[in-house]
């Protein structure tokens, strides 16, 4: 039960309350001859607590593994940091389940802190969100790009709605109609 | 007094020994690496962006150009993502042969891996002895797919392609090929002398930084994690495989340290590994339909009706590659991320090459099978601003040189 999406659902809840906005959790059924149940654990919380969330999760469950690069969803007032995670991960047969977590910024204010200096794989990831939405990740240790180019101008996010590339122009083709 | 000068060595961004564009600035001190910093960048390609131009069916196609090599993997970790967001049933027939495809991948791209790494250690030799019996994977996939590469098998619900009862003994008549070879093969991998003078105690990443970085497949798993996802959170066949076990040094009775070698016999077992799951699936194979829906445009439409969001996972030769997919009625997903194995192992490269030497960089370098391209030089900087460079044929001479000068010493 422990190291269940549920006892981990209510061991964040339990330390961190009302900060813990949001809980899912998601099963799917997976094989043909051999059912087994693949989980999986959504949770939405504030920033406030998010660093610590992450560390009570190492120091409870063991060192958390980023599967998946940060995700993001925008909208009007702000971006929605998506953290996929997995928990007991090389731990044995269908031990394993996913944790996504998910951040609020305001767009006024799009800063977070790294989590770098507790898991360490995680700086490409933080890198790449900084220079493609514009999230700012406080302490991280290594700020430079990781794939634009110098010319892209720092207020230039390519992963955002409304980003067009400056130095793409559109160029009519002969024959056809926009 | 005397101050130690150590020197800046830039590879990349283009080199022989990386499959894509990429670049390595290195500190180095005579022959030996003191810091290894990397320069990710030069062939981003948008197609996360372009992805969300397109509908559900045209990003399965676009994402087998992810990468080449695995244009089953990234295509299957999308579906998997959808499917789940979308509760989509797969046919379990269908599980059943995508599960045949990504192992005969898997099978390829080890055989492939083998020989670059063998190249890159002067070993020609077992270079093309392995491409060449990898044609034969090569030949069987384009038989099934009707492509050596880019098979566009998949489907949302299913698969596109039927291996029919006409193509299961060619399939085990392939799997029969590789099954003689394996002792030969595994031989040369694990055994030859001088692979093992240039690999053992090279590039090593321990338990601990493989954990903290987050690495994957038989790089992680030549560290001593028993990390896999076909067995951690199994998807398609590999529930059924009770019996499947991550691939480890162990199996030969060594303890993993995570060098170049520990690399090398993970992927060797997996090529059987990949054999016997392949005959596995063969043998239990469901009856049925090989998809829930062969309409693109009702499956577009079904999709058009949900909001969701799903991750789908699944590992690829070199690792774990995971989708982050999100539906928000619209006829194409809103938002893709990708991770490919690579973005994973490649912050490993820095404790691997710390205290390596020079000739040792290609092989590291190569030892998690990064998805890099090719180059021409390398130069040295000097502090006071000289360059000196260093051609393509010089690194590859130099590694070549110190194979023969180990094999000179070792006693066979």
């Amino acid at each position: 039960m422990k190291n269940s999406p549920e006892g981990v659902a209510k061991s964040l809840k339990e330390t961190f309350g009302e900060d813990i906005t949001g809980v899912r959790i998601l099963d799917r059924e997976e094989g043909v001859h051999e059912k087994v149940l693949q989980r999986g654990l959504w949770i939405t919380m504030t920033r406030r607590v998010f660093h610590r969330a992450i560390q009570l999760l190492k120091s409870k469950y063991g060192q958390p593994h980023i599967c998946c690069p940060m995700a993001s969803k925008e909208y009007d007032d702000g971006i929605e940091l998506i953290y996929p995670f997995t928990l007991n991960a090389g731990a044995g047969y269908m031990k394993e389940f996913t944790l996504t977590i998910a951040v609020f910024l305001p767009m006024s204010d799009l800063r977070i802190r790294t989590i770098t200096d507790i898991i360490p794989g995680i700086l490409f990831m933080e890198r790449e969100t900084r220079e493609m939405l514009g999230v700012w990740f406080e302490d991280i240790p290594d700020e430079r790009r990781l794939y634009t180019p110098d010319y892209l101008a720092d207020d230039n996010f390519p992963l955002r709605n409304d980003f067009s590339d400056p130095h793409v122009k559109e160029e009519e083709i002969p024959g056809e109609s926009k | 007094m005397k101050t130690k000068q150590t020197y800046n060595l830039n590879i990349g961004p283009t080199h022989p020994a990386f499959k894509e564009p990429v670049k390595f600035n290195f500190e180095v001190d005579g022959e030996q690496v003191v810091k290894a910093d990397i320069d990710f960048g030069y062939t981003h390609r948008g197609i996360e962006k372009l992805a969300m131009s397109r509908n559900f069916i045209e990003v399965i196609y676009l994402l087998e150009r992810v990468c080449g090599i695995c244009s089953v993997s990234h295509p299957m970790a999308y579906c998997l993502a959808i499917e789940q967001a979308a509760e989509l049933e797969v046919t379990p027939r269908a599980k059943y042969i995508r599960t045949i495809l990504g192992e005969l991948e898997r099978l390829h791209s080890h055989l492939l891996w083998a020989g670059v790494a063998a190249h890159e250690i002067g070993f020609d030799t077992l270079w093309m002895y392995t491409w060449n019996i990898r044609e034969t994977v090569m030949d069987l996939l384009e038989v099934i797919t009707g492509n050596r590469v880019n098979y566009a098998m998949l489907t949302l619900g299913g698969v596109r392609r039927d291996i029919t009862d006409e193509l299961v003994p060619v399939v085990y008549e392939v799997l029969d090929y590789y099954r003689s070879l394996y002792n030969r093969v595994s031989e040369i991998l694990m055994g030859d002398k001088s692979v093992q003078l240039r690999s053992e105690g090279v590039g090593i990443l321990s338990h601990v930084e493989a954990v903290e970085l987050c690495a994957v497949g038989p790089t992680a798993r030549a560290s001593g994690l028993s990390r896999d996802v076909r067995i951690d959170y199994p998807v398609n066949a590999y529930p059924d495989m009770t019996w499947l076990k991550p691939a480890s040094p162990r199996d030969i009775g060594r303890e993993p340290v995570g060098d170049v070698y520990d690399r090398i016999v993970v992927r060797t077992l997996e090529i059987l590994q990949s054999i016997e799951i392949i005959e596995f699936c063969l043998e239990n194979m469901p009856e049925g339909d090989i998809a829930t829906e062969t309409n693109s445009i009702k499956i577009i439409n079904k999709l058009k009706k949900v909001q969701g969001e799903g991750i789908g996972r699944y590992e690829a030769p070199r690792g774990e590659v995971a989708h982050y997919d999100l539906l928000d009625n619209r006829d194409g997903p809103a938002l893709i991320k990708v991770k490919a194995p690579t973005y994973s192992n490649a912050p490993a490269w820095v404790p691997m090459l710390s205290g390596a030497e020079i000739a040792d960089i290609p092989i590291i370098v190569a030892s998690i099978d990064p998805c890099i391209a090719c180059a021409d030089r390398m130069s040295f900087t000097k502090p006071n601003g000289d360059n000196y460079i260093l051609t393509s044929a010089d690194l590859h001479k130099m590694s070549v040189e110190k194979t023969r000068e180990v094999s000179r010493t070792c006693t066979l």
